[in-house]
């Protein structure tokens, strides 16, 4: 079929491109700074910056970003966050008596964010554990420094880091080493302490019901980036950077000393990319040296050393199984996350060094 | 710089003013193009800028050397070897670890391990697009051996064809004899079909920025993740999910990359054709990354003997260049398993059944079981590793049904998604003849579109899933 087209001459094209650059860059000067605010710092950044915020509190003022900020708002009211904490819009429930759909008659409100992260409870072999759980859950009220040699077993927090693959590995090792222990695993890709207007794990943490022996946190991956501290833009990297990550890193061990007996801290694991494992290298320290200059019951495991090659970043790994040597790809492409193999050996190894 | 991001957008701009103004010096033109080309990739990984000007390089002068021999003998051995440099380059990078790990692991014998020492990998980083530049470069020499091609190119127009960055990291796979010719002169200043380019952009924009990137990261990545989490309703729907965020993804890309070279006065062939209305699955391979597919047919199917070696060989044909295929996305098994999946899948289709016009009904039915025929192939594309798959498969089979979380927004997307696939193609809608307004208003009106793209993004932009490859 003849593809028909309507062309214009250079000059048309010409006229197009600059009335549309134009259009859009006034109808999208907010969106130019926010843009800018998530770039790395350096000079030309930081001197855009201040004009870019002009052009900001200017599209404000006239209203030029009406259209932008309308869509945008839109979109973080109506559009929901994924499919595991989301409403649901019909619940069927075929496992129930009656069997008949759930219908949430209010669709557009969104249930808090904490008490939606249900998916991730190791669900118990039948329904009357999972009473007795919850029994257990709202009947454990005991005040006091949170080590409780009753206590509920382990809470593990984190990232995507966990989520890929290290949270099964995780449970399946408890059931088999610790099966009177149950463990509690909440995973959030994306997340961290740097951003808490995305998720708030210091928030999570005290909301949690219940007490745990220990809380294990898989969080820092995602910190390598520029804090937002009263409309401020905080650089990463800066002393004043290390003090506000450090101050979070204190209430987040502040909170879960009050939950638990022992607090575990897991660094972030080598990367690939050279950049952002300097990054982490940096937050690694900023953490460990929060937990160390501060007596809590916090204690920092540091596996930046975990299998690496020459102190360097390996994506492959060879070891001995029933005497034999087998190698395995532990790290995925993108360079960050484990693969689940890679998962397995690292919740073994985790597990080991934690009640070694 | 990925292509939905305001670098690119200023970048893009400033490339085509000076392009244009340069149009009268076509010389000057495409040396200015070529260091765009560099520039552009360099933002992406500095590093490999030497692999993408030696390779080239390499291909140009081999192509010499076949033009310049008489003997077609000689000709052959001297493809064979440009070919088998190139796929080494390849190899070296993106196959040589997948190779070690499994000769070490299936072949444990002490021998090899002490030859291939303690370190035997080579943990190299894969240079962004190089399986699209190889390619890209095996057709210049092969086109110059089937005299397709003529082989007095000049080296500038031979960098551009494999550089330019339109189509550099993620295709389409252009053929030599397709984009050579049109480097020869200028192309025409008074011939920019601007709105059908610029269609083509925003409605790539909008496959990228909403469909796949919502679909992906909200439905897709947690169901694959973590599959037992869910029922089996949500799991299909996941699979199902994953269909259509690919197809948006990879042809957001390919549309993007077809709008800006149009815009720069190059035609790139169209890449994908509505594939998952397609009632066979050689169909499919007609309307899916329409160029990969050329690019086996003519240079692996075709050379293997085709379909004139008689039907088992035909068969064989079939599987190998399907497999071959699947391990070039990636040196893993679940690649080959879906490259299997296809060969085998093309194979029986072409024992056991015909596809002479039937009826709509009947057509509906076809397109409906080869879509979830490579709904199941996507399984094995997208998943980790052969326990994924098992959990899928497990999920998708046991029936287990508990609460089914599919949200409106996310099924409107999966719809609205695949209606792309059944609505008339964008060339057909002949927009400029239909909607006859000033320049000016359409500049307007493509800038409040985009506007609203940007609102509607979620935080930050994934890349394309085909830069991987």
């Amino acid at each position: 079929m003849k593809i028909r087209r309507i062309y214009f001459n250079f000059k048309e094209t010409k006229y197009f491109l600059i009335v549309f650059t134009l259009f859009a860059f006034l109808i999208n000067l907010t969106s130019l700074n926010s843009w800018l605010e998530n770039k790395e710092p350096g000079f030309h950044r930081d001197n855009f910056l201040k004009l870019t915020k002009v052009l900001s509190e200017i599209g404000t003022t006239y209203k030029t970003s009406f259209l932008f900020q309308t869509v945008q708002q839109a979109r973080i009211n109506w559009v929901p966050k994924n499919i595991n904490n989301e409403r649901l819009v019909f619940g069927l429930n075929l496992e129930s008596e009656n069997r008949r759909p759930t219908t949430i008659s209010n669709t557009f409100s969104l249930p808090p964010l904490i008490n939606s992260l249900s998916q991730d409870i190791l669900e118990p072999s039948n329904s009357e554990d999972w009473n007795s759980l919850d029994e257990l859950l709202k009947s454990d009220q005991s005040d006091g420094d949170g080590g409780n040699s009753n206590g509920m077993g382990s809470l593990v927090i984190g990232d995507s880091i966990l989520k890929s693959g290290l949270k099964e590995h995780i449970e399946r090792f408890y059931q088999k080493y610790f099966p009177a222990m149950r463990v509690r695993i909440r995973a959030q890709s994306g997340t961290g302490l740097s951003r808490p207007d995305v998720f708030d794990w210091i928030s999570y943490i005290k909301n949690e019901p219940g007490k745990f022996n220990d809380v294990i946190i898989f969080l820092g991956t995602n910190d390598a980036q520029n804090l937002f501290v009263d409309n401020q833009v905080i650089n990463f990297g800066t002393r004043e950077w290390n003090q506000y990550y450090s101050l979070r890193v204190k209430e987040l061990i502040r909170s879960s000393c009050n939950k638990s007996g022992r607090v575990v801290w897991v660094s972030s694991l080598r990367m690939r990319s050279e950049t952002l494992d300097k990054k982490l290298a940096q937050l690694n320290k900023v953490v460990q040296t929060e937990i160390e200059a501060n007596p809590s019951c916090a204690v920092f495991v540091s596996v930046e050393k975990w299998f690496t090659k020459k102190s360097k970043f390996t994506e492959n790994w060879s070891f001995e199984n029933k005497g034999v040597r087998k190698n395995i790809k532990i790290r995925s492409d993108d360079g960050i996350h484990l693969t689940f193999k890679g998962a397995e050996i690292f919740a073994q190894k985790l597990i080991e060094k934690i009640y070694e | 710089m990925l292509f939905p991001t305001l670098e690119f957008a200023v970048f893009f701009l400033l490339v085509w003013s000076i392009a244009w103004k340069l149009s009268e010096h076509n010389f000057q033109r495409k040396i200015f193009l070529l260091i765009a080309s560099y520039f552009f990739y360099s933002t992406l990984d500095l590093r490999f800028l030497p692999i993408l000007i030696l390779a080239p390089m390499m291909n140009f002068f081999i192509g010499l050397w076949i033009g310049i021999e008489e003997q077609k003998k000689n000709k052959r051995w001297i493809l064979i070897f440009g070919i088998i440099l190139n796929l080494m380059v390849l190899g070296l990078f993106k196959y040589y670890d997948f190779l070690i790990r499994n000769i070490l692991d299936y072949f444990p014998i002490s021998l090899i391990s002490d030859l291939l020492g303690d370190s035997p990998f080579l943990e190299w980083t894969l240079p962004l697009g190089i399986s699209f530049f190889t390619f890209q470069g095996i057709s210049y020499i092969v086109d110059i051996y089937r005299d397709e091609l003529s082989y007095k190119n000049s080296l500038l127009d031979v960098l551009l064809y494999i550089s330019f960055f339109p189509h550099l990291v993620a295709g389409p796979i252009v053929k030599a004899s397709e984009f050579i010719p049109q480097l020869k002169t200028s192309p025409e200043s008074e011939k920019i079909p601007l709105l059908y380019a610029i269609i083509l952009i925003c409605f790539g924009l909008i496959k990228k920025t909403i469909f796949a990137n919502y679909l992906g990261s909200d439905v897709v990545d947690p169901i694959f993740e973590n599959p037992e989490k869910f029922g089996s309703f949500d799991v299909l729907f996941g699979i199902y999910s994953y269909a259509i965020q690919i197809y948006c993804d990879f042809s957001a890309y390919t549309d993007m990359a077809i709008g800006f070279a149009l815009l720069l006065g190059y035609e790139f062939p169209m890449n994908f054709n509505q594939p998952y209305r397609s009632i066979s699955l050689s169909e499919f391979w007609r309307r899916w990354h329409i160029s990969l597919g050329r690019w086996l047919k003519n240079y692996l199917y075709i050379p293997l003997g085709g379909n004139q070696k008689g039907t088992s060989k035909t068969y064989r044909n079939l599987i190998v260049t399907m497999v071959l295929g699947g391990l070039w996305h990636g040196a893993a098994w679940t690649f080959i398993f879906w490259g299997l999946w296809h060969g085998v899948g093309l194979a029986i289709e072409r024992r056991y059944f015909s596809f002479d016009s039937e009826s709509k009904v009947k057509n509906l039915m076809r397109t409906f079981l080869v879509f979830n025929f490579i709904c199941i192939g996507w399984i094995f594309f997208r998943a980790e590793d052969a326990g994924k798959i098992a959990s899928i498969f497990s999920r998708l089979i046991n029936g287990s049904f508990g609460t089914v979380q599919i949200t409106t927004f996310h099924f409107l997307l999966f719809v609205i998604g695949l209606s792309f696939h059944f609505l008339p193609p964008i060339e057909e809608l002949e927009f400029g003849k239909r909607f006859k307004f000033d320049w000016a208003l359409y500049a307007t009106g493509v800038a409040v579109l985009l506007t609203i793209i940007i609102g509607l993004m979620p935080g930050g932009v994934s890349p394309f899933i085909y830069f991987r490859f």
